[in-house]
């Protein structure tokens, strides 16, 4: 059961290590192939999740603050979804983190707020 | 007191343990206790001594569940909010998945506000209803995903291959 936990967050991390390094050699604007948000394509507003893979291209290459621009969500999200589901995968169980009351009500508001706000004059980049 | 599922030390209050995540017995006034000397059948697992007790076996809705808030509600069963799911969904499976994706974080979000509260059953409810609406988004973000292939997809490959060809 403990080597099968190992072996998928091996699996995981593989397959996260060969997204990073095709993203890394592809710019996602001129790539072509990179799935562009279908929600972005028909209302022409911005999802939470748009900007990510540009942004993680950014980051991928250190420039922060342009991927900061592109998605700040994801500065919050990502360490979460990953750290989070590589302790979940090796124990088993969620940290406890994510069992507080608090939690996904905070992360509900974050999305909603923030998919809201970057279609708004209010976002400042 | 002591958890009645990991054994380690924790808070005297109704919160789920700092340690493991299980939800404490309400355990009964000592007054309660007084009455008759014969051995309950439900709230076995009250434990006022503070004593250790070894952890029970998991009984999600089996016998010895005696409702929300009841004497039998079952210690140490824990009950999964999928929340890390949903917020992958949300953002990962946009636009078709996320709108399941929130509901699903919602229902998520109650699971962890009905533990605290005490409310077993209904954290039961939310959390099938969590992973309900997870299953429905991805086979909803599955077929969105495959019939945009077939739609737009292929324009996609052959304006590639075309390029590629132009470069040679």
């Amino acid at each position: 059961m403990k080597a099968l936990r190992i072996a998928s967050v091996a699996a995981a991390a593989l397959v996260a290590a060969a997204g990073a390094w095709v993203l890394y050699h592809n710019e996602p604007t001129t790539a072509g192939f990179f799935p562009a948000c279908l929600f972005r394509k028909l209302t022409g507003l911005d999802c939470p999740g748009c900007g990510m893979t540009r942004g993680l291209y950014h980051l991928l290459h250190g420039h922060v603050w342009t991927a900061f621009r592109f998605n700040p969500l994801m500065f919050v999200l990502l360490p979460l979804v990953l750290g989070g589901g590589t302790i979940a995968l090796l124990r088993g169980e969620p940290p406890a983190l994510t069992r507080k009351p608090w939690f996904g009500w905070t992360v509900l508001s974050l999305i909603s707020v923030f998919w809201v706000v970057r279609n708004t004059p209010l976002w400042p980049f | 007191m002591y958890c009645t599922n990991c054994g380690n030390d924790r808070p005297d209050n109704h919160q789920p343990c700092p340690n493991c995540g299980a939800v404490p017995q309400h355990v009964p006034p000592a007054s309660q206790q007084q009455f008759g000397s014969s051995p309950q059948e439900f709230g076995q697992v009250g434990n006022p001594q503070g004593q250790y007790t070894p952890p029970p076996p998991p009984s999600i809705g089996g016998p010895g569940y005696g409702g929300p808030g009841g004497p039998g509600m079952p210690v140490g069963t824990k009950v999964p909010n999928y929340l890390i799911f949903s917020i992958i969904m949300t953002i990962c499976c946009c636009p078709l998945g996320s709108p399941f994706g929130i509901v699903s974080i919602i229902f998520g979000a109650s699971v962890n506000s009905k533990l605290a509260a005490g409310d077993y059953a209904g954290a039961q409810k939310a959390s099938a209803n969590a992973r309900l609406w997870l299953i429905i988004g991805l086979v909803v973000a599955l077929a969105g995903m495959i019939l945009s292939f077939f739609m737009g997809g292929f324009e996609d490959i052959t304006r590639l291959m075309n390029e590629g060809a132009a470069n040679r």
